[in-house]
């Protein structure tokens, strides 16, 4: 991470006044920054990642993943990375009760690190906290997540696609569910 | 007889207000009635959002965190660049249970008033 780094974060976090109040100021010249090297890179940036970035906020969503997808799951690609998250901003009511699929192709191998260890990262379910995109070179890209738990996700892709999948709630008491092929009374 | 000179005093600025909370467009937040302290607490237990309107950002934030506590285990967040240019930093439960968020405003970043 560039801009919105684990280390930024925990001195915003602070219980000190002074250092809380310096890593304020220091935020919010890192979301300036990144809006300007943003505006730069993204008429490179293919139209999935853009649409991406202009449509969804991931931040406080239930991350899952990175994971790899092998070569069982054709008819993907077999480096694909996908990352899985529930978003629960109630600021975009378009996606409620949905999962986002992230599938990365990737340029490189994935990297997850822990650049810094503190208790202010929970390691319990783990949340989408912030994100930047960069451009590596034409045609290869990264994406960066800061996740809850401390962790930096580095993705380094060509391609990104992304897919949203409506979860299938509970019938309402009363109602017929199908399950596995078998129509049930509740 | 002179007249006296009236002394300037010191401007302390306002205590802040605790509001009920709403969510708009471009990470606004709209800050609703006033409520107390108690109120605050009780709003977020049942899973809605507060804001802390004030002057000063060291006195909202304390007083964010104050109520949060109340609530249980908790995190604070930045706002996020991709949340709109109006989102607020926020507090919120560490397990997102109860899913309510405290705010509050900096020198920077204020609540938008309900149109």
């Amino acid at each position: 991470m560039r801009y919105f780094t684990p280390e930024l974060l925990l001195r915003f976090r602070s219980l000190d006044d002074d250092v809380a109040d310096t890593a304020e100021a220091a935020w919010e010249q890192a979301i300036k920054r990144y809006r300007r090297h943003w505006k730069k890179i993204s008429p490179q940036l293919p139209e999935s990642v853009r649409r991406f970035h202009d449509e969804y906020c991931l931040h406080d969503a239930d991350v899952f993943g990175p994971a790899k997808l092998s070569v069982q799951t054709l008819p993907w690609g077999f480096h694909d990375v996908v990352l899985v998250a529930q978003p629960l901003n109630p600021s975009f009511p378009e996606h409620p009760n949905t999962l986002l699929f992230l599938q990365y192709a990737m340029a490189a191998e994935p990297i997850v690190e822990v650049p810094v260890r503190a208790d202010a990262f929970h390691l319990e379910r783990p949340t989408w906290l912030y994100d930047e995109f960069d451009l590596i070179e034409p045609g290869v890209f990264v994406h960066e997540i800061l996740l809850s738990d401390g962790r930096v996700v580095k993705l380094r892709f060509r391609e990104l696609r992304f897919h949203l999948a409506t979860i299938i709630e509970p019938a309402e008491e009363g109602r017929k569910v199908p399950v596995t092929g078998k129509a049930v009374s509740a | 007889m002179a007249a006296r000179k009236a002394r300037a005093r010191p401007s302390v600025p306002p205590p802040p207000c605790i509001c009920e909370a709403t969510r708009g467009s471009l990470g606004r937040v709209i800050r609703g009635a006033e409520i107390t302290e108690t109120q605050a607490v009780a709003a977020h237990l049942a899973g809605r959002d507060v804001v802390i309107c004030g002057m000063e950002t060291r006195v909202n934030r304390a007083l964010a965190r104050k109520i949060e506590n109340q609530v249980g285990p908790n995190e604070l967040d930045p706002p996020h660049a991709t949340a709109g240019p109006y989102a607020l930093p926020h507090f919120h439960q560490v397990t997102r249970n109860p899913p309510g968020h405290t705010f509050y405003e900096t020198a920077r970043r204020k609540a938008a008033k309900k149109p």
